[in-house]
């Protein structure tokens, strides 16, 4: 059996599993609720496993195993970044937003504002987040995969986009959460394996690979980047700490879950699994550094050092093992794209479709059909525009993402949940000044003009964060209508209410209050 | 089983939108003691970690990326840039259990608003 038959074979098991998983899930999902956030029925280890899964996409884990490969330090920011990501959403959002929403980002913040406005507003930066992020990984997923098996690229972006529209229609978020934790486990199994094979080739000792690094690779490899390349990673690593935070598609996981302390008890789990997984990257990078040999890896700069570790895998466990690891790159393709699809399919579905044009009134049959339609619209344009742009630098759709999310969305999310005179107008201005700016220095930042950029950091953090917070700030004292006046005309809920409501998890006052006084709650 | 356990969830009204009359009762729960009692709970531990740890994760970044001053070795090849890096690692860790041990007393202030709220309304 040759390698690419090996490879093939070992694809087609993971999309007999994966399919298996949502035949099963197709008879449980049956109403909008299901679809949506999976009836709230997933348990916190899975769901845990689900959010780790959901941050260790194929471009993080094959990123960072490539950047420490190829002697850059930078690795290390992404890892803890990622991982200071997962603490900020523990202590400021996690717990309130599962208590406060229900489908999408949108419907959380709405809780408080009764805008149709903010509505939107939240949709729009769902959708730019959500489709950036998806033809990222779908044209980086389509390379891999074209590298590893000789698969066309175009045939590999067209079976995933096919696969992930089946998976969401007849599956919704079931199929995608448990699809998520088979692709967590496995990806789990290849770490640890790759690790245990580093360093049986160093007598077990992780400081000799380290060691053996720094003096082949050089100084880079330890020391970080400085000068305008450092302030730019301070900016990048400040997105990644607060942007995770504002990802929809992170966010509705914690939807998926039954309260507050199963949320609590997902992040716990997903922080342990990323911190194990995270720190045995370097060990695996430099692994590859060194088992590979640098002639090798540079051969392959081209693809940013994304094949390190799957090159690192053939070295060490031939093809059977390199097998392995392109599967489970596979499998995180699928299982990453598919939550993007839900939460994308969820803005224009939900938010748009069912609140903003039919005032919220459409019946659950009608929201259901309308969330799988635009599932497999979503798919299919992102199939046509990951076709269309695979010769473009896909590194500004990887950088826009987390910082929109940073800017636009985590602002709002935190002066709605802690700020009392925030109002409507500070939310919707908030959220497209932290669109625009965001989006705006990307696009005159170096990422896009090179040398000519008129702004010099390529990752635009730094400013567009405090940009979004800025709007916020000024949308809300230089309205008209303040907090108070808003409450009376019935546009925002008091505050009272979402203070108890994100701090409790109760859902209605009047059925706690009528409760008689000996009764346990339902927890 | 699964139908019982999401009737909390689905409740349509609280957060479909639509101006509706409010009814009060919330600020009920607020005045419980138990609730002043969560609150101040969780203010006193998450604002000085939230802190804490955005300092510690900046300063990282910042001397790493502006100045020299990580630059220098720590033990082997490994600098202390790499050091601080990993250290970040164990904060993390050491942070997330004091939060849910945390969070544990914080369920049960939530648990005793529950059973408080009824009855002050039966006073006031």
């Amino acid at each position: 059996m040759s390698a690419d038959t090996i490879t093939i074979a070992t694809f087609v098991v993971i999309i007999a599993i994966t399919l298996g998983i949502t035949a099963w899930a197709s008879r449980r999902s049956k109403d909008t609720d299901h679809h949506y956030v999976a009836g709230g029925e997933i348990k916190g280890w899975q769901n845990g496993l689900a959010l780790a899964g959901d941050f260790m996409s194929a471009a993080t884990i094959l990123g960072i195993g490539g950047l420490t490969a190829l002697g850059s330090f930078t690795g290390f920011y992404i890892a803890a970044g990622g991982l200071a990501a997962f603490l900020v959403m523990l202590l400021l959002v996690a717990e309130p937003l599962r208590n406060l929403g229900k489908y999408t980002l949108a419907d959380a913040l709405t809780s408080r504002f009764n805008a149709k406005g903010v509505r939107s507003a939240a949709a729009i930066s769902t959708i730019a987040i959500c489709i950036p992020y998806m033809i990222a990984q779908l044209v980086g997923a389509g390379a891999v995969i074209e590298l590893l098996t000789g698969v066309d690229y175009a045939v590999a972006v067209i079976i995933i986009g096919i696969l992930m529209a089946v998976y969401i229609t007849a599956g919704g978020m079931l199929a995608t959460t448990y699809i998520q934790v088979v692709k967590a486990v496995l990806l789990i199994v290849a770490i640890f394996v790759l690790l245990v094979l580093v360093l049986a080739r160093f007598s077990f000792n992780p400081l000799a690979v380290l060691d053996e690094a720094g003096a082949q690779l050089g100084g880079g490899a330890f020391t970080p980047p400085h000068g305008l390349e450092g302030l730019s990673w301070v900016s990048v690593a400040l997105a990644y700490m607060f942007g995770a935070s504002g990802l929809p598609h992170i966010l509705i996981r914690f939807f998926t879950v039954p309260d507050a302390k199963a949320a609590r008890a997902s992040i716990a789990v997903s922080i342990w699994v990323i911190a194990l997984v995270l720190a045995a990257m370097p060990i695996i990078g430099y692994g590859a550094a060194l088992l590979v040999g640098q002639q090798t890896l540079a051969a392959e700069a081209s693809e940013g050092g994304n094949l390190a570790v799957p090159l690192l895998a053939e070295v060490l466990g031939g093809p059977f093992l390199l097998a392995f690891v392109a599967a489970v790159t596979f499998a995180t393709i699928l299982a990453v794209v598919a939550g993007l699809v839900i939460a994308a399919s969820g803005a224009f579905a939900h938010d748009f479709y069912n609140n903003v044009i039919r005032n919220g009134e459409a019946s659950d049959g009608e929201q259901l059909n309308a969330a799988r339609i635009m599932a497999v619209v979503v798919s299919v344009l992102s199939i046509v525009l990951s076709l269309a742009v695979q010769n473009v630098n896909i590194a500004i759709l990887v950088a826009v993402p987390l910082v929109i999310a940073a800017s636009a969305n985590v602002p709002v999310i935190l002066l709605t949940l802690y700020w009392k005179r925030f109002n409507t107008t500070g939310a919707i201005v908030g959220m497209l000044t932290g669109l625009v700016a965001s989006v705006g220095l990307t696009l005159v930042g170096p990422t896009a003009m090179g040398e000519n950029a008129l702004f010099p950091l390529a990752g635009p953090g730094l400013v567009s964060m405090p940009l979004g917070f800025l709007g916020c700030y000024l949308g809300t004292v230089l309205s008209g209508t303040r907090a108070r006046e808003e409450r009376e005309r019935g546009t925002q809920v008091p505050y009272e209410e979402i203070h108890v409501r994100s701090n409790t998890g109760y859902r209605s006052i009047g059925e706690e209050l009528e409760r008689e006084p000996t009764s346990r709650s339902r927890a | 089983m699964e139908r019982e356990d999401k009737l909390g969830v689905n409740e349509p009204s609280a957060e479909q939108s639509g101006p509706r009359p409010r009814s009060g009762g919330w600020e009920q729960v607020e005045r419980t003691s138990a609730f002043a009692e969560l609150v101040k709970a969780k203010k006193a531990f998450i604002v000085p970690a939230m802190l804490f740890f955005f300092v510690f994760f900046t300063a990282w970044t910042a001397l790493g990326g502006l100045t020299t001053v990580l630059d220098g070795r720590a033990f082997g090849a490994v600098t202390w840039a790499t050091v601080f890096g990993f250290a970040q690692f164990v904060v993390v860790l050491v942070l997330l259990h004091l939060y849910t041990a945390r969070a544990k007393k914080w369920d049960r202030l939530v648990e005793e608003a529950r059973r408080e709220a009824p009855e002050r309304r039966r006073i006031s």
